[in-house]
């Protein structure tokens, strides 16, 4: 078996520090600023807002 | 209407993360082939200093490749959560691409990089050189659908709209897995990639032939770097060539604005080499040609001439006009779907609806539309000349500088004689961002000089966004450009590092600087 040079582990482990981080702080992004935000499309929303027929709203934010 | 605010904060959203994430990107599609090269030499040698270079260079392309994964991912999610009109218009034909990456190339690649780093002891030397073929084609065939999928979006084939879901949908995959924009886009742009990662192992190189240290490794790896990166920057230059020719059949707005050519010239035209663009009066103060090449490059004839942006622009009047038509016939059609006329009348402009919608910007109903809005929505149609032209002039001047550059690194480590010329080595340390600014400058000409379309000639960007509030926008856009900032820095400090130490951190004992506890 292959003995991992301590300069290497010292690597792994802080790559895999920063992985967790990534995957930390992308959560809290979505957390924070994506999570309430839900915008429903479908095919009535796309024609109310490419066609004018239909008022087309300022903002999608949730009810 | 859409507020121009969300717009420009969506746009630059998704600018600021793809720039970031293309800089990751070129050094791993460069690096493997390198790393595929040296581990041949290796099996095919025995020579152990080639398994070292293998070793080290994987080392610093597996820090890129751990900084940088990920940083794409929020790319595709942005298309749902900032595009989501955009997702919902297009998503059959450009979802299918994305997802073929991810289940075919990402998951290729990323499965191998695992064996590339941990089987060095556990497979036999072919069987690892296999692992990191296998690893190049992964990472390789990524870049093709990630290619396929913005190739469509420039030059939007096999699909056509459908008014009763309100889409595009797909009619021919293989015309969009084919579409020539997509093909040129692919080979320039991994040519690309391969530039950066011989630039980098060229640069670091240097630096060790420049302190006089590991200089047998650093030989090796200088020539790997020289003869890969020459063919590769000859590549660029040839397939960027294409994709000009490729520009200029499909999206003639952004060669005439990457060219600053107001004017249709008599054909061949000539390539405007240096310009005063004059964007108030839609001229050039002055400027320098060389006859020919433009026509030569952008129509592959003599004969064809290349229309200028005012004659652009009067087809485009045309075709908002028409689309005002195809919109009214596509409302009338929604009311009513088996209005026959309605039905004649749109397939007869719906090639013209985009345009239609570009008045959307400035108008809810485009029959209010005026003769001014209408002439904005005109203008709109062509991007900013000045940034375009000058982006694009850099991108190829640093190109030529690269190729010049390899080519004499090339040509001195063939005659062994690029340790007597500190100046080469110091000039290749000093050209290392050069690969990475060139890139990020031609995504900026191929996106930006999209505009105002997200894909051209279909749906216009300010119809493309979700419709989220702009306080969340500047929170994420604040809260991505902090983090992908500090994911650069870290790659930095640890790049360095291991670059400093060089050869002597694997540990083997053969190499200067070898740590004390290895």
């Amino acid at each position: 078996m292959t003995v991992m040079k301590p300069l290497d582990k010292t690597l792994v482990r802080k790559l895999a520090v920063v992985l967790v981080i990534k995957l930390a702080v992308l959560m809290a992004l979505w957390w924070g600023f994506v999570r309430e935000q839900r915008v429903t499309v479908d095919t009535n929303s796309v024609a109310a807002q490419f066609l004018q027929s239909t008022p087309i709203p300022a903002k999608g934010l949730p009810q | 209407m859409i507020s121009e605010e969300l717009v420009n904060l969506s746009r630059l959203q998704f600018a600021a993360t793809a720039l970031y994430h293309f800089l990751f990107v070129p050094l791993t599609i460069g690096m493997v082939w390198l790393l595929v090269i040296m581990e041949s030499v290796y099996v095919m040698t025995g020579n152990v200093v080639w398994k070292d270079m293998t070793r080290f260079w994987g080392k610093l392309f597996g820090i890129n490749f751990a900084l940088g994964v990920t940083t794409g991912i929020t790319l595709e999610f942005q298309f749902g959560t900032n595009w989501a009109y955009y997702s919902h218009y297009v998503g059959d034909i450009f979802g299918a691409p994305l997802a073929i990456e991810g289940l075919m190339a990402f998951f290729l690649e990323s499965t191998m990089i695992g064996l590339f780093f941990f089987g060095w002891d556990r497979l036999s030397r072919t069987q690892h050189l296999m692992v990191t073929v296998l690893m190049s084609i992964g990472t390789n065939l990524s870049a093709l659908w990630i290619l396929i999928a913005n190739g469509w979006m420039q030059n939007p084939v096999g699909s056509e709209f459908s008014y009763l879901t309100m889409r595009m949908e797909m009619v021919d995959f293989w015309a969009v897995v084919f579409n020539p924009d997509a093909q040129a886009k692919f080979v320039h742009t991994v040519s690309a990639g391969y530039v950066t990662g011989s630039m980098f192992v060229l640069s670091i190189s240097s630096w060790y032939l420049l302190k006089r240290r590991d200089v047998e490794f650093a030989k090796r790896s200088f020539r790997v770097a020289a003869a890969f990166g020459l063919a590769s920057v000859l590549s660029v230059i040839v397939l960027g060539d294409e994709s000009g020719y490729t520009v200029g059949e499909a999206q003639q707005t952004k060669l005439a604005a990457m060219e600053a050519m107001w004017e249709t010239k008599p054909a061949p035209a000539g390539l405007t080499l240096v310009a005063d663009i004059n964007e108030a009066e839609q001229k050039n103060d002055w400027e320098i040609e060389i006859p020919w090449l433009m026509g030569l490059i952008g129509t592959r004839s003599i004969s064809k001439e290349i229309p200028g942006i005012h004659e652009i622009k009067a087809k485009n009047r045309e075709r908002i006009l028409r689309g005002i038509v195809a919109v009214n016939a596509l409302e009338a059609l929604r009311a009513q779907r088996d209005d026959s006329v309605a039905k004649k009348v749109f397939e007869g402009h719906k090639a013209d609806l985009g345009f239609g919608l570009l008045l959307k910007k400035y108008v809810a109903d485009v029959n209010q539309a005026t003769p001014a809005i209408i002439e904005r929505a005109v203008n709109d149609t062509v991007p900013r000349v000045t940034p375009m032209f000058w982006a694009f002039r850099i991108m190829v001047g640093l190109g030529f500088a690269m190729l010049l550059l390899f080519g004499l690194a090339f040509w001195n480590t063939l005659k062994s004689v690029n340790m007597q010329k500190p100046w080469l080595l110091k000039w290749a340390l000093w050209m290392l961002p050069a690969p990475w600014i060139a890139c990020e400058l031609g995504w900026f000409v191929a996106e930006y000089g999209r505009q105002p379309w997200t894909i051209y000639g279909v749906l216009p960007t300010h119809m493309s966004v979700s419709t989220l509030s702009v306080n969340s926008l500047y929170g994420s856009l604040a809260g991505f450009i902090g983090f992908y900032t500090v994911l650069l820095v870290v790659e930095m400090f640890l790049m360095v590092k291991f670059a400093r130490m060089g050869p002597g951190s694997l540990g083997t004992g053969r190499y200067d600087l070898e740590p004390a506890h290895a």
